[in-house]
Order: structure tokens, then C-alpha cells, then sequence
């Protein structure tokens, strides 16, 4: 680096070991080893909170037991297969039973607080929302009492249960506001234009572009209609939609004219992550659908994404909103209460519901997408 | 590097294991979020995407590596008279305030009120940061408009910065001094103050008052400034607190960098600086660093040798003595041997400042330049000595 120019070293040979760099490492960290010398004094160094001491540990889970005991046996572990992909929360004790649907797999199971697994049936689903409603066959459900997201403060405490008690815990980051959809990737990357359109030169693997058929040597003509002529032009096409859609691709091969269905990914491997992307999956694995919602509660409970879909209580045992997604190292998000509410009796209704299962299959796709 | 790994594997394997793995796992990374300049070239890159990342960044960022053992290094290592002190404090301190862990709810919700009163006063003083193609977060300290952030947010002193309001109202600024060893950072609003009283602003706390288990409030932009959201509300416990770093589980992230921890008082005791892949693992300048070089960041000073800089180079190893810091090996060929300085010597003084054991050599030789020359005073089978030691150079 430049530095050197600036500043000679002054021994620029003299150091003994053959990497300078990794050699100053060694000296340095040679004296943290040295400094206590031994495994006790280590613990020392180490001295602070325990595990069971975080805020997130397991002394304030107890502390929020009873807490989350009112809307503990209104919380239902949604499994496919045995596997917990979400967590619901029953809405009505007749066998209704809210969901995040973007995590649903076609045959789903609702696992019940007091230990009963009940086949369900999904009724109904709002793209938007990403919320699902499904039906049990039962008329005994115990329920829970609904709060009010607008009335908490930022740095409150809101607490997110499982069928078994606190899962986690976590405060008001920001109030409910929009959250804007996050454009995707296509995965390939793009060649010098032709008179045509812009050839594609590289596909990525586990890409959307790879699971659509798209190969070296295609030369993409349209995005959804909208003409390619240059690598701007496909690029600003691809960024415009987001993670989870599919967009419509027509491209040159061999001469011929084709068309295919892409759907764009928040990642691909080996196109890198951004450095806030990769910093964002510090901590933890994201939802697959965490972004795009009309209205969401930001709050910092450090949650899995299987533990989306069920609910969000604050001090006072009531729920005010339904965890929707994990978008971030430092955000979850959660659909307030007074948001849900306006939507219960019309996924209830069936006016939403898919028609046969293979519209169910495609209600569940819609809902994984992000709305524009 | 062997002796090395030796040490982090038995004390990975140790009984503190869960916390070590956070620090010498140790993917401290600075949060800021950089464009193509120079800062990005200065941010240490997480070791478990190493391979995606160095080979989609370059030579400048897989450097991150050694950069990322030092910021382990000193988040460790200066750790040990700190938690001397506190160990011999222990006994005779009284319960500190901030640090209980509610047992009951009503104890939850006296501390949900607390942290309520001091979000609504310290929100209006948190800004967001964006200085060239950098965005980062901050904090103003008084009425006239200084901010303190972090060193690797205000970059080089006398840039132009634009300093975001809650409200989203958008200030001019300059950039002040930086400490890039510690990572602190200040920036001057140069836009006029509103009329009546001022800049809103916060009260500085003293980061030697905080205690592992305090409650904590972390506030910033994380992800950068976004329109329509006010700075985002964490809350946390301070995990360890040393001289020269503070530990909490607020979570933060890329964007959060320089922005403010406060104490339930609504005082500032940190500044957001790095993370570790925990959720748990965040890391703060602690604000006494600030304290302590106020002057020279506020003239606008750029010192301290950080990730991509040459570093001052003593080439010793040393263990704490009742006198000072007792050498344990010296490298031959380095400064050190060609000064004079032999095994068993024991430095007392550096620069006319105390020297109470390895920590404070580490600290003192890291605040130094390569090439100054150095009075060092020292011990030597029970007779005083003194001698001149000129600071080579590594890295750079």
C-alpha cells in the first residue's frame, strides 16, 4: 500500500518472520495469551453477563411467563410434515386459526397448545398481508384478547410465545408504517448489447434465470413486454420488481423467438451479497418474504422465521399484532392488531379462499410475492 | 500463527466458551455502510463469507482478516485492568442503578416506563449521517451542534457531511478529528442553529460508571436513513464493559454505526462502532474515549492506526507486573532489541505516561506513530533505566 512511500519502515527487512503482517498478529496476540497466563485468569478476562442474563436469556423469559400465559394456549404450532413452519394464533374458537401464508405448505397440520394435531384446511388469503386464515375441525379453541398497536410506545415490551410459553422478547423499534417491497435478482450476467437485445453470459446457479431455462448465448429481448435494448434498460426492467415475483422473459435463441417465467431472487449464490445483506444474515436466518406490507410494527426480538405467523403480546397479555416477518439482524416485523382485525371476517368468509388445491398451490405463490 | 491458534482452540474450548467464540470468532465488523471510497477499503469483512467476499472484493478487503483479529485483539485484551478494577471494587460497590434484572412485571413495566421517558428525550438529538457515499448515524451533544459518530463514518477531518434529522429535515456539517484506533468520530453542523435554544442535544454520560448487566438504549439508522422512519428503538444489557470498548445485545447493523447508547438516565455511554455474528455480539466506543480526546477531535485531529494504516511497532511480548509491564520475549531485529530493551526488563513509563501492564503498553504503542522515537523507562534487575526507542512500522 501507499503508506510505505510515505513512511519508510525503518527495519524493512529485519522482521523475523516470514509474513510482516501475520507476524505482528502473532507478536501482539502472543501478549494477550501471555497476560494472564492460565485458563482461570482467561475466565476473568471473559467476565460479564451470562447466557441466561441477556436480555433475550432465559431469566426475562421467566419473567414474561406470565405475561404471554393468557395467549399461550391461543398460540398453535403450524407443522408440514411434523416440521413447525410457522406459528398461528386462533381467532375464533370455532376453528379459525391465522397464519403467515408465504410459510405454508399445501398439507399443513395445526398443533394446538394442549397437544391436539388437527388437519387444516387453508380458507382464505391475503396476498398483501401475507396472512393466511385456516380452518380446523373443532369448536373449543381457547382464544386470546386483542390490544391495540397504536397505543404502545417505542421501547415498549412486546413479547412473542409459543404453544410452550415465551419464545422470545423484544421493544418497539419504530412505530407501524409502510414497508416498501425489495427489488430482486434474476441471476445472470449480461454481455455486451446486440442489435437485438443484451446476451446473456453467465447464469447463475440456484438462480431464478437458471430454473426458468435461460442459457449462455440467449439474447433477452423484453422484461414483461418492456423492450431490453441495453444492459440499463434490462437491469432497471429486473429492479423494479421484487424478490418473490415472476416476471415474463423473451429472449433469442438460435434465432427463435421464446419466452419464459423467472421468478427473482432477494439472493443468489455467488453474486455476492451487499455488504448490508450479509450483515443483515448476521445472527440468523430471514424470512423469504420480509418486505412489501400495507402497515408493520418494527420491533427487535430476535426471532426464527418459522416462529413468524403467530402472536406479538405486550405487558399486558394482549395481542397487538401478528409477527410477520424476520427482515433483519436488528427488525422483526408484525401486522398490528387494529390491521388484522379489519381483514378476519372476510378471510373468514371464504371470498378469499382458493378454489381447488391447485389454487391453493398458486394463492400460497401470490402470497410470497411482493406486492409493487 | 501457530502459537495462536493454539490458544484461541483451548479457549474456544474452555468453560467461557460462548463467549469467547463471539470475540475470537470475532467477525467484528464496522457498521457503516460504504461506497467505493476509501471507507469500505477500511472495514474489517466477516470471516464466515470469506470466501464469497474475498473473492468478489479484492485484495484491500481480505486484508479485513488480520484488521478483524485486532479489533478482537483490543475488544479482548484491554479488557483484563478494567475487570481488575471492577473485581476490587466488587466488594465494597452498592447495588448500581440500571442494572437489575426485572423479577416480576411490575418490574417490567417500571423499566418499560423508564425506557419510554428516555427514548421520547434522546430521539429528537439522534441523526442520521451521510458523508460521500457513506451513511452512517450520530448523535448531537450540544446546542451548537457538535455530533459524535464513529471514526469510520466521519472518515477524514474536514469533509463535507449531511446530518439527517428525525424529522428528516437535512443539515450541512463538517467532519472534525477521528481516532481510527478507537474508532471514534466528530462532525460540526455548520447550518444554522434553530433560534430558540439551540440544537436539541443529549447529556454525556461516563462510560466508567457502566457495569455488565446495565440496562441499555441503542438507537440509530439501521440500513441508513430511510424517509418517514424515525431512528429505530433497541433495547439491551451491557454483556462486559472495558476502557476501551463496551459489550451490549443491542442488536445493531450496517447503517447503525455512530449512532448513540444511553444509559437509563438518557445519557450517552457509547457510540455503535462493530458486531460480531451473534445477535448478541455489538460492540460501542465507549464514550470516555471521547472524553478524553475532546480537544483533539474537535480541532479537527486524525490520529490512531486503523484497518488499511501503518501501525506503530514495538516487537515485544509482555505479561502484567506489579511495576508495570514485564517483557516476556523481544523479537530480535526490532525496535525494541535495537533500543536495548532485553527480556525480564519491566516498563514503568512510555512517553512519561504510567505503563500498569501489557493493556496500557498495547494502548500506548497503538496510539503512537511508526518512527516516533519514544523515551521508555524501565526496570532491570532491580535498577531504574532509560532508554530511546524509535517505533517501527507494520501493516499499511
Amino acid at each position: 500500500m501507499t503508506h510505505h512511500t510515505a513512511r519508510p519502515h525503518p527495519h524493512p527487512h529485519s522482521l523475523p518472520l516470514p509474513h510482516r503482517r501475520g507476524s505482528a498478529v502473532f507478536i501482539l496476540t502472543a501478549a494477550i495469551l501471555t497476560l494472564s497466563g492460565g485458563g482461570q485468569a482467561w475466565g476473568q478476562l471473559f467476565a460479564g453477563l451470562s447466557p441466561d442474563e441477556l436480555t433475550r436469556g432465559s431469566k426475562m423469559l421467566a419473567t414474561f411467563g406470565p405475561v404471554v400465559e393468557p395467549v399461550v394456549p391461543a398460540t398453535v404450532a403450524i407443522e408440514h410434515e411434523g416440521e413447525q413452519v410457522a406459528l398461528g394464533l386462533v381467532v375464533d374458537a370455532g376453528g379459525y386459526i391465522l397464519t403467515k401464508a408465504s410459510e405454508l405448505s399445501q398439507a399443513v397440520t395445526c398443533h394446538l397448545a394442549d397437544g391436539r394435531k388437527l388437519a387444516a384446511r387453508i380458507i382464505g388469503i391475503s396476498p398483501d398481508h401475507d396472512l393466511a386464515m385456516l380452518q380446523v375441525e373443532a369448536e373449543d379453541l381457547s382464544t386470546a384478547v386483542w390490544g391495540d398497536a397504536s397505543k404502545l410506545h417505542l421501547g415498549d415490551f412486546v413479547a412473542t410465545p409459543g404453544p410452550d410459553g415465551p419464545l422470545t422478547v423484544g421493544v418497539v423499534s419504530v412505530k407501524p408504517r409502510r414497508i416498501p417491497p425489495r427489488s430482486g435478482l434474476l441471476g445472470i450476467q449480461m454481455g455486451e448489447p446486440q442489435e437485438q437485445g443484451v446476451p446473456i453470459e453467465q447464469v447463475f446457479e440456484s438462480s431464478g434465470a437458471e430454473e426458468a431455462g435461460l442459457r449462455v448465448g440467449d439474447v433477452v429481448t423484453h422484461i414483461d413486454d418492456t423492450p431490453t435494448p441495453s444492459r440499463e434498460d434490462l437491469g432497471q426492467a429486473v429492479r423494479s420488481r421484487s424478490a418473490g415475483d415472476s416476471i415474463t422473459v423473451r429472449y433469442l435463441r438460435d434465432g427463435q423467438e421464446q419466452q419464459t417465467t423467472a421468478r427473482l431472487r432477494a439472493q443468489v449464490p455467488g453474486m455476492g451479497l451487499s455488504r448490508d445483506a450479509m450483515m443483515n444474515r448476521m445472527g440468523g436466518e430471514l424470512s423469504v418474504r420480509a418486505h412489501g406490507f400495507p402497515l408493520a410494527l418494527q420491533h427487535d426480538a430476535v426471532i426464527a422465521p418459522s416462529d413468524c405467523g403467530g402472536p406479538l403480546v405486550d405487558l399486558d397479555g394482549r395481542v397487538v399484532g401478528i409477527n410477520i416477518a424476520r427482515a433483519g439482524r436488528t427488525t422483526t416485523y408484525a401486522i398490528p392488531a387494529s390491521e388484522v382485525l379489519g381483514l378476519l371476517d372476510e378471510l373468514k368468509s371464504g371470498r378469499l379462499a382458493p378454489a381447488d388445491e391447485q389454487d391453493v398451490t398458486q394463492a400460497i405463490e401470490e402470497a410470497a410475492e411482493q406486492p409493487q | 500463527m501457530a502459537l495462536f491458534k493454539r490458544g484461541l482452540r483451548s479457549i474456544l474450548m474452555g468453560r467461557y466458551g460462548w463467549v469467547t467464540t463471539v470475540v475470537l470468532a470475532s467477525l467484528l465488523i464496522a457498521l457503516g455502510i460504504a461506497g467505493q471510497d476509501r471507507l469500505a477499503l477500511r472495514a474489517p469483512i466477516a470471516t464466515s463469507v470469506s470466501d464469497e467476499e474475498a473473492t468478489g472484493r479484492g485484495q484491500d478487503e481480505a486484508t479485513g482478516w488480520s484488521h478483524a483479529l485486532h479489533g478482537e485483539r483490543f475488544a479482548v485484551s484491554t479488557e483484563a485492568d478494567q475487570l481488575q478494577d471492577q473485581a476490587a471494587s466488587a466488594d465494597g460497590a452498592g447495588p448500581h442503578v440500571g442494572n437489575a434484572l426485572p423479577g416480576s412485571v411490575d418490574e417490567l413495566r417500571r423499566l418499560q416506563q423508564r425506557v419510554r421517558q428516555v427514548v421520547a428525550q434522546v430521539m429528537p438529538a439522534t441523526v442520521g449521517l451521510q458523508i460521500g457515499s457513506a451513511q452512517g448515524s450520530g448523535v448531537i451533544v450540544s446546542a451548537e451542534g457538535l455530533v459524535l459518530t464513529a471514526g469510520h463514518v466521519s472518515g477524514q477531518p474536514g469533509r463535507r457531511a449531511t446530518i439527517i434529522l428525525p424529522d428528516g429535515q437535512r443539515l450541512r456539517g463538517e467532519t472534525l478529528g477521528r481516532n481510527q484506533g478507537i474508532d471514534s468520530g466528530m462532525i460540526q453542523i455548520t447550518s444554522d442553529p434553530p433560534d430558540e435554544g439551540g440544537f436539541a442535544h443529549v447529556e454525556l454520560g461516563r462510560s466508567a460508571d457502566v457495569r455488565p448487566g446495565d440496562w441499555s438504549i441503542a438507537l440509530g439508522h439501521p440500513g441508513g436513513y430511510e424517509r418517514g422512519r424515525e431512528p429505530v428503538v433497541r433495547l439491551g444489557r451491557v454483556v462486559r464493559a472495558a476502557r476501551r470498548v463496551i459489550w451490549t445485545d443491542c442488536t445493531l447493523v450496517g447503517g447503525d454505526s455512530g449512532g448513540p447508547l444511553f444509559n437509563l438516565d438518557g445519557e450517552v455511554i457509547g457510540i455503535h462502532s462493530r458486531i460480531s455474528v451473534s445477535t448478541s455480539g455489538n460492540f460501542h466506543v465507549p464514550i470516555d474515549t471521547y472524553h478524553d480526546t475532546w480537544d483533539r477531535l474537535a480541532e479537527g485531529e486524525a490520529w490512531g492506526l486503523g484497518s488499511g494504516e501503518p501501525r506503530a511497532f514495538l516487537g515485544v511480548t509482555g505479561e502484567d507486573h506489579e511495576r508495570g509491564c514485564r517483557l516476556t520475549t523481544v523479537l530480535p531485529n526490532t525496535p525494541a532489541a535495537e533500543a536495548g530493551l532485553r527480556v525480564g526488563d519491566v516498563i514503568t513509563r512510555w512517553d512519561g505516561q504510567r505503563i500498569s501492564g501489557i493493556d496500557a503498553l498495547i494502548e500506548a504503542i497503538r496510539e503512537s506513530n511508526p518512527g516516533d522515537r519514544i523515551e521508555v523507562r524501565y526496570m532491570r534487575d532491580g535498577r531504574r533505566g532509560r532508554l530511546t526507542v524509535e517505533l517501527g512500522q507494520f501493516g499499511g
